[in-house]
């Protein structure tokens, strides 16, 4: 076998940016927080997380636009943020990433961290190589509040922390032909949602020593002061039925209006009746760049996981409807089950996308997404997105938890209450007169942004760990590269060019879902010979094939292609193209290869026979 | 109806369309001589809704592809009824910024039966057969004593037209066209070829067509078979003379068994269930309409009707919701027919499937509607001269009928803009499965309108009977009274299928006892009470139930602050009775 090496390669990387340079600023200096200051202590509103975002788009013009994607039922915009460098093409031409937060109305910490990392991505941009680069390269599309009628409505005005959830379409929950009568009220009008108690002789609640909160009596001990029975939640009997509370705003979850196999159990309306689902779905369902997604949502510290089809036959113990995954670490994927063979791929990159979201977010544990209905589903099944639920922050939180066993008690509320947070956390106890009731005591309970999400001063310290997650992953788009190519001569006049397509990156070009639902945009090479002829493969296959040449040496596994060929290409892969030329004289002979991939990047290569 | 006065109602109908009279309690012409399409139909909805303001609303329910307003012509006293949220005042009102939610309309309180046309916008025999509906109802309130009683407690919708582009483009453009227009336009062309104002079929030789001419009819185009030889100058390509637009079946988008669950593909149409614009208005209308207690959804051709479900077998369909559809339902619609078998005139849809994304499953899982598919129009039961007849004289005699009705052309010579010499005639557009205008339209439409108010007769009826109070006591101004009624559903059926099981915005019926907030104290635990589903006075072969529930209240009144009963059913209607004491 003779073999020719490689005398002059041009490699070219058509994508490189046209802005200047990132500033070179010390490890230890800010890296662009001073530009855009913003106090990541409180919660921000819908209009002020608005005209932050306005505010953004305006000073990051050259990689961050701004635009409405459509209103909700009351009439408010929801805003996306696109943030890409312009200059080096349009946003749909680059892997892009989704994230929205805050679908659920009250869980607008998911809103804090959609927006805490447009921030901290644009402020980076001209002080980290990192960011740099990888912003001129993909896309990141940011909705901080979806569902914008109920969260503005939960930070503006006194709710529980589990209210409002839904969109504001009226449903009868309590099944009594009223619409949406009966919800939660600010009895006192000290701008807190408490618990009402009423004194009774017979009530088994006392209030405790500390004077902070209702404590049960427990059966058979001796109690001589005032003793209280509990009315429920803070608020009055709407309707008059008897029943508290019983019917509150909205009542069509969200987040089981997605299309993919949707059914009765889940859904009650129909795929996405609620206008902030089917304004986002708009956008989001066209755009074929979009790889991967995540959904903020809160509690539990949880990565769940979009995992593909299940093969028919399981070697592994399903354990897809177990509560949790039995992990001996923290970090290693646990797969629920066996993949069917069509969706290998998609499995070993859901695994590294997971082990990669564990080791940022640290005390997070991994669970696979529910089905039907939810976002992660219709992303993965409908798009081939790979697709996260990030359940935030802990009931149970570990600010609260001093004995580390990974409950908190009412003690160790009461604790952190006094010790981290001051008493502003607590409403105690106080006596109200009740128009139904008459003379109540309300209080006993921590304020909203305790219990589901985390108190201002906490906002930042999850929101960083979240920013450089989805950032981490906007770093593992896929990127193209040809590399290594080698010439060799297999028979007079014949001559063989082997180069390699490879992606360092843990995501493909396509996923194999996306393949499946033809969503994916197929990476493109062409390829031109000078001096000499190309000649077309005899097979359109696009499995790699291993030759023998004339002298009985092997090469390496190659796909076989010509002028132009069509493929998709794996996460962290290098596959190998073999090219034929004719020529009769290879001194002269150039072969060039053009490999223009949407979601990989652009990069060409020239390749002398001689 | 036996056959005999049937056939002399047709005449007597034929009778008065021949002498171009029209019905003389109408006060909005309608006749049946040629399709009306989008225009037409819009145009008589209007008129209709301008002659009845009392009884008619006319909403636009949203917009098609092609931007075109889908109608729907409610038809009830718009006087009468009430909803619980009319009767029942809150004792507080929200204060936040997001106010209560506006009450219910009036409209909600009462039963409804909805009849819709055009799913299929080729299937332009479901259009008319709603027109015909809404022309009879209308002019039928005050002279007939059912529809009258009908109109003043219940409300009938009227959706003539879905798939509204589709409507437009088969009869207005003479494209028949039975998808909806999700590509918004796909006409290459769209012209009548040869200028005879209808537009037919075009044949043009070609070497390697598909068709021959039929030796023993040359007025017919057969298919050449497989393993025939045709010389290459007698093969012949069909097509037609008008394209329609590229779309997708809107009656596969429905969100029900869309997926097929075990390959995890799509089963249904489009990219996902609702992903056509024309499907997202038929759901909102649904579910912001659980009034709508039954659904008949007119489609051709086959002279059949088609009940749930069409995704799965009947083991997936309710005892007893089965037993109303096939012994009720069915064997009304086998009288009508004359049908010798039942299930020659009324089946699952499954029979002939799996269909997956209907709505008419959608309609019956998800919603706990009683749903049909009337496949209107099979020539061989309405034609009498094919009474009898199969294979080529079958095949000959429709043509020989169809082309004593103009829906059938001789073939004639013109050219065409991309075949060049070509023929233009055979069967007209729509012809090839729709009842054509006139007599066969006619007769449809009379029987559908029988079957209709047949299913309408059977709808539930909520009534308070018995009421009675006891004064327990009486402490100067203030009186606790007892206060118990019986809640009846005085209508054939249940007040809900058996299918609602586990539909999230169904509920059982429920009753109210209602006075000023500040006056009454009510002192049995609940102002209202949950009644579950009340049974209806008919009877379902092998079920029985109560369609009587008591209710009784303990409640503190002062003065003599009036007391009413409010008795409501989400697909059964609300009444209210006064209290006397």
């Amino acid at each position: 076998m003779k073999k020719y090496l490689l005398l002059a390669v041009t490699l070219l990387l058509i994508c490189l940016p046209a802005t200047a340079q990132p500033n070179k600023v010390a490890f230890g200096d800010a890296h662009g927080e001073n530009d855009f200051v913003i106090n990541w202590k409180q919660y921000y509103t819908y209009d002020q997380i608005a005209d932050i975002m306005h505010k953004l788009a305006k000073q990051y013009s050259d990689i961050c636009k701004i635009e409405s994607i459509g209103k909700s039922r009351m009439g408010r915009d929801q805003w996306v943020l696109t943030i890409t460098n312009f200059k080096t093409g349009k946003d749909t031409d680059k892997p892009a990433i989704w994230v929205d937060g805050a679908i659920h109305g009250n869980e607008v910490n998911g809103s804090m961290d959609a927006l805490y990392l447009a921030w901290y991505v644009l402020t980076r941009y001209k002080y980290d190589p990192d960011v740099y680069e990888t912003v001129n390269r993909t896309t990141l599309y940011i909705l901080p509040m979806f569902n914008v009628d109920a969260n503005d409505s939960y930070l503006r005005f006194p709710n529980t922390e589990s209210n409002p959830r839904e969109p504001f379409r009226p449903v009868d929950d309590d099944k009594d032909g009223l619409f949406d009568e009966d919800m939660t009220e600010d009895v006192d009008g000290d701008g807190d949602i408490s618990t009402m108690y009423i004194e009774d002789p017979n009530g088994n609640y006392r209030i405790s020593d500390d004077g902070l909160r209702f404590v049960t009596i427990p059966a058979g001990s001796v109690w001589d002061g005032k003793r209280y029975r509990s009315l429920g939640t803070e608020g009055y009997d709407n309707d008059g039925d008897g029943r508290m509370n019983d019917d509150d705003l909205g009542g069509i979850d969200p987040n089981r209006l997605f299309p993919f196999d949707f059914r009765k159990s889940m859904g009650k309306t129909y795929p996405l009746s609620e206008p902030v689902v089917r304004n986002m779905w708009n956008f989001v369902y066209p755009r074929k760049n979009i790889l991967v997604d995540f959904n903020y949502h809160n509690v539990g510290r949880e990565v769940m996981f979009q995992y593909p089809p299940a093969a028919a036959v399981q070697r592994t113990p399903n354990t897809r409807y177990a509560a949790a995954p039995v992990v001996t670490d923290n970090f290693t994927f646990k797969k629920p089950y066996d993949v069917d063979a069509a969706y290998q791929h998609d499995a070993d990159v859901m695994g590294k996308f997971v082990t990669n979201a564990l080791y940022t977010l640290k005390d997070y544990h991994q669970i696979p997404a529910n089905e039907y209905g939810e976002t992660p589903s219709s992303m993965y099944y409908l798009k081939g997105v790979y697709s996260v639920l990030i359940e935030l922050y802990d009931g149970n939180s570990p600010y609260a938890d001093t004995d580390g066993d990974g409950r908190v008690t009412t003690d160790e509320y009461i604790r952190w209450v006094k010790n981290d947070l001051g008493e502003d956390a607590w409403v105690k106890p106080h006596e109200v007169d009740h128009p139904q009731f008459g003379k109540i005591m309300i209080g006993g309970t921590y304020k909203k942004h305790i219990g589901r999400t985390p108190p201002p001063r906490y906002i930042e310290d999850e929101a960083y760990r979240q920013s450089r997650l989805v950032f981490n992953m906007l770093r593992e788009l896929p990127k193209l590269e040809l590399k290594n190519p080698v010439v060799n001569k297999v028979a007079n006049g014949v001559y063989q060019v082997e180069v390699d397509v490879v992606n360092d990156k843990i995501f493909p070009t396509a996923s194999d879902r996306a393949i499946m639902m033809k969503q994916n945009t197929p990476d493109v090479m062409t390829a031109s010979v000078s001096g000499g002829t190309l000649i077309e493969p005899v097979s359109s296959s696009m499995a790699a094939t291993t030759t023998s040449y004339g002298g009985g040496g092997i090469t390496k596994a190659a796909v076989s292609v010509g002028s132009k060929a069509e493929f998709r290409t794996k996460g962290n892969s290098v596959t190998t193209y073999r090219y034929t030329i004719a020529t009769s004289n290879p001194a002269n002979t150039t072969l060039t290869i053009n490999l223009n991939s949407k979601m990989g990047g652009n990069s060409s290569l020239k390749v002398k026979l001689q | 109806m036996n056959l005999k006065i049937r056939s002399i109602v047709v005449v007597m109908v034929l009778l008065l369309f021949t002498s171009g009279a029209t019905y003389a309690a109408s006060k909005v012409a309608i006749s049946f001589d040629k399709y009306h399409g989008y225009t037409g139909t819009v145009d008589y909805l209007k008129a209709v809704n301008k002659a009845y303001p009392n009884i008619t609303d006319l909403v636009e329910i949203g917009r098609s592809t092609q931007n075109r307003p889908i109608y729907v012509l409610a038809i009830t006293n718009k006087k009468t009824g009430t909803t619980l949220d009319l009767e029942k005042t809150l004792v507080y009102e929200r204060k936040l910024e997001v106010p209560n939610p506006p009450k219910q309309p009036a409209e909600q309180g009462k039963a409804g039966y909805l009849i819709t046309g055009c799913t299929h916008g080729n299937e332009v025999t479901g259009n008319e057969v709603c027109l015909y509906f809404i022309d009879q109802m209308v002019s039928g309130y005050g002279t007939d004593p059912f529809i009258t009683n009908f109109i003043d407690t219940k409300v009938a919708y009227v959706i003539p037209a879905i798939n509204v582009d589709g409507l437009y483009n088969s009869v207005q453009l003479g494209a028949p066209q039975r998808v909806n227009s999700m590509n918004q336009v796909g006409t290459p062309f769209r012209q009548d070829v040869n200028k005879d104002g209808k537009y037919s079929q075009v044949r043009y030789k070609d070497p390697n067509g598909g068709y021959k001419i039929d030796p023993a009819n040359p007025l017919r185009m057969v298919r050449i078979g497989r393993n025939e030889t045709v010389p290459a100058d007698q093969r012949y390509s069909v097509t037609i003379e008008a394209l329609p637009d590229a779309g997708i079946d809107l009656n596969r988008n429905f969100p029900e068994a869309w997926w097929n669950t075990r390959t995890l593909m799509p089963a249904g149409s489009g990219d996902y269930a609702t992903s056509a614009i024309e499907t997202q208005v038929m759901c909102e209308f649904i579910v912001s309409h659980p009034n709508i207690f039954m659904v008949n959804e007119y489609h051709t051709q086959g002279g059949h009707v088609y009940r749930p479900l069409g995704s799965a077998s009947d083991q997936s369909v309710k005892p007893r919701d089965l037993a109303v559809y096939d012994q009720i339902l069915g064997k009304k619609y086998q009288e009508l027919f004359g049908a010798e078998k039942l299930e020659n005139v009324w089946k699952g849809s499954f029979a002939d499937g799996p269909y997956y994304g209907l709505f008419l499953d959608w309609l019956y899982v998800q919603n706990g509607i009683y749903s049909m598919v009337t496949e209107l129009w099979n020539p061989s039961q309405e034609i009498p001269s094919l009474k009898g007849l199969s294979g080529n004289d079958y095949q000959n005699a429709l043509i020989n009928y169809a082309k004593s009705k103009g829906m059938y052309l001789d073939w004639t010579k013109a050219k065409h803009p991309t075949y060049g010499d070509c023929e233009v005639g055979g069967w007209v557009a729509l012809a090839n499965n729709n009842a054509y205008p006139g007599e066969n339209v006619l007769n449809i439409c009379e029987r559908q309108f029988a079957f209709d108010t047949y299913c309408m007769s059977l709808m539930p009826e909520m009534a308070i009977e018995n009421v009675k109070v006891e004064t327990i006591s009486r402490v100067g101004n203030t009186r606790v009274l007892s206060v118990t009624a019986d809640i009846v559903n005085k209508g054939f059926l249940p007040t809900s299928p058996q299918g609602t099981d586990g539909v999230a915005l169904c509920r059982g019926d429920v009753a109210w006892l209602i006075g000023a907030n500040n006056k009454i104290t009510i002192l049995s635990s609940n102002a209202n009470e949950k009644l579950g589903n009340l049974y209806g006075t008919g009877t379902i072969p092998g079920f029985s139930g109560n369609n009587r529930s008591t209710v009784k209240w303990t409640v503190a009144v002062e003065g003599n602050e009036p007391l009413k009963i409010v008795a409501s059913s989400l697909k059964g209607g609300t009444v209210v009775q006064n209290v006397k004491y």
